[in-house]
């Protein structure tokens, strides 16, 4: 007879760890055993038996496990490890049983880092142990709609063994670096009950789940800037779990300062989903340059400072286009001048109407660097004309330069409205070949019959500089720039 | 002069270092002992944890927030995401637990025999639970095992010996309740840095 003495006794078996003498009972009992009120209490020593032997008791360290299947001798560096990839033949072993639970995948991505690698972190020294490959679907909070926008993500950590046995995680993603460390929040709490059907407005609204985000103290809330759910798609080396490709993992994250991040991952029971472990952790954005004071590699601070002279070099000559394109453009702007004037002269158009023309010098043009201008022009009558031509001649009186130009001068009535319009100037620019003296012819000539009375002017300006080819050359150079800084090579990130 | 145990089978010598000792598991061969006043009864045996090059062993002597201690103890966990340890150290004359989980530790200086626990089955991970009068949000929930023992432990405990636990984050505190068919124990304690236990050359 089964009475309440025999629950009493085998719960105090239990309690005293006499598992075998409760699967004793089990087996006196036979299949009566699984219809009392004892078969929670052996089915708890069968459990507590399975747990025993679940792992070894020996340091996986100190034995190293031999891969089921392939026979590879594979280093086992972490107490907590449970399972180990193997290296040879890509089978995943969980280490206390030496089952083969999983298979490698391709999915990770090729890195420079590699197991075995080792660093240090803030004077922690750091072994990279493990890689896994998360896949997840996500929502980030849109602060221009207030809204969680849904997408999936893949990152990879890689767990970082410290020396004191604490396995801390560097996350890479098509973002950069981020290394998690375990953390105790003050007020912990995990933020919702997950579930596929949330309401995303409840969510962004504040409503009810907010009570329970990750708060900085119980006196306010703060917003959740991404959760969502990931599964492991893919890992390499000693983790300490079995990795469940069937496995979700939740999580949600709040951005904690410019670089940083806290969240929260929480695990539920597969069957049931009921959480069973929440882990808490605290990230913060690191930087490749970082990255490699912590692993310094030298082949990859070679090409790293190799890549970044090339880039520093290219972003130098396209700061320096830049920089003389503005310098051009400020001048051209601003800096336009008329030069000084070296010769001037007024002269009655009586005296320049010959065939000879009127010859006025020599002036000394004795700059070969500088552009002269020579402007002329006439003081005329109202509604006349008279055609200007300078010549400009050397010491042979032989013609370099012979600008000309129309003049006029014309005003009156048009519908009623009076008008006066006129043509009195002209320019002509040049450099010269050979500086020296030289003279200058100017010649008149009206229509026939017509007599026109009147002035003509004509002077020499040294030193003019004109806005155009700066402009022209800044905006060249400014080009040139942004085409060298567009072309400035990132430094790849090997890791 | 320091009290010696020796061991029954192997004929080990190990000096007492905790006075209230309840079993002495020999770290020679295994052999586990009851010990009653000063007779050993044999009680069991339990597999030989490995000796790592960790944080603690037994017999290791340091320093913890100025306080002299010596590791006397060892329990080895199973459960079913994986394993960790409980240290048995004497420190300033006073035994305390570390638990050392994935590296991290947590000091429990004060243990106690509770009454009104919530039943086990209620508790869920990422909840809030309320225990003495204090708030505490559950961390982790299970069912964990002895699967080995080492040196001199103050209470009662055999391998294979199993509960439900509950570990969870107070107000500056941790806790870890242990539900055992007869009886539950809440343990509080605080989280401590490695960088904290620091060991005297041998």
């Amino acid at each position: 007879m089964i009475d309440d003495r025999w629950e009493d006794q085998l719960k105090e078996l239990l309690d005293d760890g006499a598992l075998d003498r409760v699967l004793a009972v089990r087996d006196a009992l036979g299949s009566r055993a699984k219809r009392t009120d004892l078969a929670p209490l052996i089915e708890t020593a069968e459990r507590r038996k399975r747990l025993l032997a679940l792992f070894s008791v020996e340091s996986p360290r100190a034995r190293g496990v031999s891969c089921p299947s392939c026979d590879l001798k594979l280093r086992v560096v972490s107490e907590s490890s449970r399972s180990v990839g193997c290296y040879g033949c890509g089978a995943i072993i969980e280490i206390g049983s030496l089952q083969i639970v999983g298979e490698r995948s391709d999915r990770l991505n090729q890195s420079a880092l590699t197991l075995g690698h080792r660093g240090t972190i803030d004077g922690t020294s750091v072994e990279v142990i493990g890689r896994v490959g998360y896949h997840a679907e996500t929502r980030e909070y849109d602060a221009e709609d207030n809204t969680y926008e849904s997408g999936t993500w893949y990152w990879e950590e890689w767990s970082l063994l410290t020396s004191s046995g604490v396995t801390w995680f560097l996350s890479v993603d098509s973002e950069g670096y981020a290394l998690a460390r375990p953390f105790t929040p003050a007020t912990p709490a995990v933020p919702f009950d997950y579930t596929d059907e949330m309401d995303l407005a409840e969510l962004s609204n504040g409503g009810g789940m907010f009570g329970g985000l990750i708060p900085q103290s119980m006196r306010r809330t703060t917003r959740i800037d991404e959760w969502g759910k990931a599964r492991i798609v893919a890992t390499e080396g000693e983790l300490s779990w079995v990795p469940n490709p069937e496995e979700e993992i939740l999580y949600a994250e709040q951005r904690d300062g410019s670089r940083g991040a806290r969240g929260v991952e929480w695990r539920r029971d597969s069957a049931s989903k009921e959480t069973i472990e929440a882990e808490f952790y605290r990230s913060e954005s690191v930087s490749y340059a970082e990255l490699l004071e912590i692993f310094p590699v030298p082949e990859l601070i070679e090409s790293h400072e190799y890549e970044t002279s090339i880039r520093r070099e290219r972003l130098g000559w396209a700061t320096s286009f830049m920089l003389v394109g503005v310098l051009l453009l400020i001048r051209g702007a601003v800096w336009s001048k008329a030069g000084s004037t070296i010769f001037s002269k007024s002269v009655d158009l009586s005296l320049t109407a010959s065939d000879s023309g009127y010859l006025m010098g020599p002036v000394g043009l004795l700059q070969s660097g500088l552009i002269y201008e020579v402007s002329f022009g006439a003081s005329i009558p109202d509604n006349s004309d008279v055609w200007l031509g300078v010549e400009i001649l050397d010491r042979d009186k032989s013609a370099i330069n012979a600008p000309q130009a129309d003049f006029w001068r014309e005003s009156g009535y048009e519908d009623g409205e009076h008008y006066s319009e006129s043509n009195l100037s002209a320019k002509k620019r040049f450099q010269l070949q050979e500086p020296g003296y030289y003279f200058l012819r100017l010649f008149s000539e009206t229509e026939p019959g017509q007599r026109v009375s009147g002035t003509a002017h004509v002077a020499v300006n040294e030193g003019v500089q004109t806005p155009v080819l700066y402009v022209l050359c800044g905006i060249v150079s400014l080009v040139i720039g942004f085409v060298l800084r567009m072309l400035a090579p990132q430094p790849r990130n090997l890791i | 002069m320091t009290q010696q145990i020796r061991c029954s089978s192997c004929g080990g010598a190990h000096a007492v270092e905790e006075a209230f000792a309840r079993i002495f598991a020999c770290c020679y061969c295994g052999l586990v002992s009851r010990i009653d006043g000063g007779s050993l009864t044999v009680v069991g045996r339990s597999t030989q944890i490995a000796v790592n090059q960790g944080l603690f062993s037994i017999g290791m002597r340091g320093t913890y927030r100025d306080e002299s201690f010596t590791v006397v103890g060892r329990i080895r966990y199973h459960h079913e995401a994986g394993v960790w340890d409980e240290w048995q150290l004497i420190c300033g004359g006073r035994p305390m637990w570390v638990q050392q989980d994935e590296g991290r530790l947590t000091v429990f200086h004060r243990e106690e025999v509770i009454t009104d626990a919530p039943p086990f089955y209620s508790l869920e991970a990422g909840k809030n639970v309320s225990l003495g009068g204090s708030s505490f949000f559950v961390s982790e929930i299970g069912e964990g095992v002895i699967a080995a023992l080492s040196g001199q432990i103050p209470r009662d405990v055999a391998v294979g010996q199993g509960f439900f636990f509950v570990e969870g984050i107070g107000a500056k505190i941790s806790i870890s309740v242990e539900y055992y068919f007869t009886e539950v124990v809440l343990y509080e304690g605080i989280k401590a840095l490695p960088e904290q236990f620091k060991s005297e050359p041998i």
